[in-house]
């Protein structure tokens, strides 16, 4: 008894000083980890729908509570935790059961290895940047599951919709953080922000960054390619057969998570991260996240959506060439040393 | 399709049901037949809200049928109002004041914009653009409460009456209509900007759905959609009423025939429509707008008679068989949402699923209208 209780006071005393000094746990479950992500997820959704509302001359969410309604998001979220789950007669229960939360940590999970600042990252990896385009690259994989599990036509055509497009921009997107990776020598995030010091990729490889933004958007399935979901000709797409709390959970990992993780990666990857590093370094990494995500939500009040057709001949006619192009001039700026560092 | 699991298919096709209790067609279902995403057949499935506005006339007076008719498409109320006076007036050779036919033309070119207005709203909807569904859904506000001032309510006005109006204008309508106009024209062109220009819009309807003019004319096409296949044919021009044949205005016509020149016809006709208000309002004589004594039972003759106006979405045609009772004997609508219908199952064949919103909603199809 004695052991449990010494082991028990062993733990919380590690807790107490993990949490006090941001070691790994106050990482993972504070910041950058879940709970920043969570507090982040519900002022996302109040702001998407505020910035919507302002361009489009109307008020927006107001009488939920707190400043400005901003309380709406959690509402909503209760309003789904209380409703019926309904499962399909026909459906795949257990694949139908298991994907909302597959789904919400496959989505999550790039989190772990992307870095706020040179030490605030959960998971030092010297490959992180594959790793976390590897989670990235399996989430239209649950979606042609969901569409598939859900045993519906619309699900199902939102599903083939989602495999579709990604053959369009998973190529582009690789490409280009091919370029990144060659240009940094190395896999990892760190490095590659820090070889980002005097000019950012997005300047040194503008090519390459708009077809990653491209493709990262279509990813996203945002507005204007949010072709998988299509409210009106396929009644919300791959998700429609879901309910209650399980559409909410697909709701966080499919429009809130990936619109973090991708503008994150984004950041590290082309606005430099953390640089100019003075001050606060992970506020710098917030700021420039926060501003491709409030411009990436701004799509939705001016763009409608693309075709599957439209989308996927742009990403083989426009994307995938300037994604190569990028490579090859940053193959020859490598010889020049352009890139800092030892030359190949 | 039988129930089954989808690995266990093997047609080649599949059905898609699309409405009623779909997010993409309103009181309307439609059955496509799809290899792959191309629509290989369309079976139209009108009917859910048939309310017999015909027979329900055939037990009404005549001065009762006017909220009914307007109420079958009651975003564009006056136009249908004004097709059936006009036929029951023609028939019976009951004259109209002067003033009353301007204020006529002014409520039905609120009425267009309205009408017009919603069908971008729902246009933009269906394309996923949300700010030009809330723009013109907020600036058809406006709109309705002109017409309010005009005519007492928002919808369903029974404005337009056999022999005139029900009532003169009051007094600050014109300034606070040249207010309301003049915002309009600005936020127009912001519309044009946003929605019209947008590439995504345009990609999306470009040579989309294209009806050829051959075709438009051989399938019965009627209204804008006739226009945006380049037939100059509008009733206002061509068989005028009320005050039209004293004001000046054009026709869009486009030739591409395809969704986007159907949506810019619908454009251009708000900007006329704003053109032709402001000259009724300038031109309007002074005088009586309705006999001094509205009775409730009009004086309609014996006789056979067919009238058309040019309503939102087309030409809208009244028939009426009269004995010279107090009720009609038989009242026929011909409506253009209806003969637009065929016009769909045409256009949708061969083109993808992807497309499907934005050919149907191009005909800005009223499923009240046309089921009647």
């Amino acid at each position: 008894m004695m052991d449990v209780a010494g082991l028990i006071i062993r733990i919380v005393k590690y807790l107490i000083y993990d949490l006090t000094h941001m070691g790994p746990v106050f990482k993972a479950v504070i910041f950058p980890g879940l709970a920043f992500v969570f507090i982040l997820a519900i002022v996302l959704v109040w702001l998407e729908r505020k910035m919507a509302a302002k361009v489009q001359m109307r008020i927006g969410p107001l009488y939920a509570g707190g400043p400005e309604g901003i309380l709406q998001p959690i509402a909503d979220f209760i309003k789904f935790a209380f409703k019926e789950l309904i499962i399909p007669d026909q459906a795949d229960k257990l694949l139908f059961i298991a994907l909302p939360i597959v789904s919400l940590v496959v989505a999550m999970a790039p989190i772990a290895f992307m870095p706020y600042s040179r030490y605030m990252i959960i998971s030092p990896n010297p490959y992180g940047l594959l790793f976390a385009m590897a989670f990235v690259t399996l989430f239209p994989l649950i979606i042609l599951l969901t569409g598939w599990a859900s045993n519906s036509k619309y699900a199902f055509i939102g599903g083939i919709r989602a495999a579709y497009q990604q053959i369009g921009y998973e190529l582009p997107m690789w490409f280009s953080a091919l370029g990144v990776a060659l240009a940094s020598r190395s896999f990892d995030f760190v490095k590659i922000v820090e070889s980002q010091q005097p000019l950012w990729f997005a300047l040194t490889q503008p090519l390459g960054a708009l077809a990653f933004f491209i493709a990262m958007v279509a990813e996203m399935g945002r507005i204007p390619f949010d072709i998988p979901e299509a409210e009106q000709e396929i009644a919300a797409g791959w998700f429609v057969e879901y309910t209650g709390i399980m559409f909410g959970i697909y709701m966080v990992s499919a429009m809130l998570m990936k619109l973090y993780v991708l503008s994150l990666l984004f950041t590290v990857m082309y606005l430099g991260g953390w640089l100019p590093g003075w001050g606060l370094p992970e506020a710098w990494t917030f700021v420039k996240a926060f501003i491709v995500m409030f411009l990436i939500m701004f799509f939705r009040a001016v763009f409608p959506r693309t075709r599957i057709k439209t989308f996927v001949n742009m990403a083989w006619d426009k994307l995938l060439p300037l994604s190569i192009i990028n490579l090859l001039i940053v193959f020859a700026l490598t010889f020049t040393g352009f890139y800092g560092g030892v030359q190949p | 399709m039988e129930a089954g699991r989808l690995d266990q298919v093997v047609e080649k096709e599949i059905y898609v049901s699309v409405g009623p209790q779909h997010s993409g067609a309103g009181h309307f279902r439609m059955v496509l037949k799809l290899d792959g995403d191309i629509i290989v057949d369309v079976i139209p499935d009108p009917g859910f809200v048939h309310r017999s506005v015909e027979k329900i006339a055939e037990n009404m007076l005549y001065v009762q049928i006017v909220p009914l008719v307007e109420k079958v498409t009651h975003v564009d109320a006056s136009n249908l109002a004004m097709g059936y006076v006009r036929a029951v007036e023609e028939l019976s050779g009951i004259q109209v004041p002067e003033r009353a036919k301007y204020l006529r033309t002014i409520a039905c070119e609120l009425s267009r914009i309205t009408s017009h207005l919603y069908f971008f709203g729902i246009f933009g909807i269906f394309l996923n653009h949300s700010t030009m569904f809330m723009w013109s859904f907020g600036d058809r506000d406006l709109f309705l409460d002109l017409t309010q001032l005009l005519t007492g309510t928002r919808i369903a006005h029974s404005y337009i009456l056999a022999g005139g109006v029900r009532h003169d204008m009051p007094q600050d309508f014109p300034d606070k209509a040249m207010k309301v106009l003049d915002y309009f024209e600005r936020k127009l062109e912001d519309y044009y900007k946003i929605f019209m220009l947008n590439p995504v819009m345009i990609e999306r309807t470009r040579g989309v759905g294209v009806l050829s003019r051959e075709d438009a004319i051989r399938l019965g096409a009627t209204g804008p959609v006739l226009r945006a296949s380049g037939v100059r044919y509008d009733t206002r021009k061509d068989d005028p009423y009320a005050a039209y044949d004293k004001i000046d205005f054009e026709i869009p016509v486009y030739k591409e025939g395809d969704s986007y020149a159907r949506v810019m016809v619908r454009f251009r006709e708000m900007q006329e429509s704003v053109k032709i208000i402001r000259q009724a309002l300038r031109d309007m004589p002074e005088g009586p707008v309705r006999p001094k004594r509205m009775v409730p039972r009009w004086p309609v003759k014996k006789g056979e008679h067919y009238a058309r106006v040019e309503a939102a979405r087309g030409e809208l045609g009244y028939y009426i068989i009269s004995d010279g009772k107090a009720k009609p004997y038989r009242l026929k609508m011909s409506s253009p949402s209806f003969r637009n219908l065929l016009i769909l199952k045409h256009l949708l064949r061969g083109e993808t699923l992807a497309d499907m919103p934005a050919i149907y909603m191009s005909l800005d199809y009223w499923a009240p209208e046309a089921d009647r």
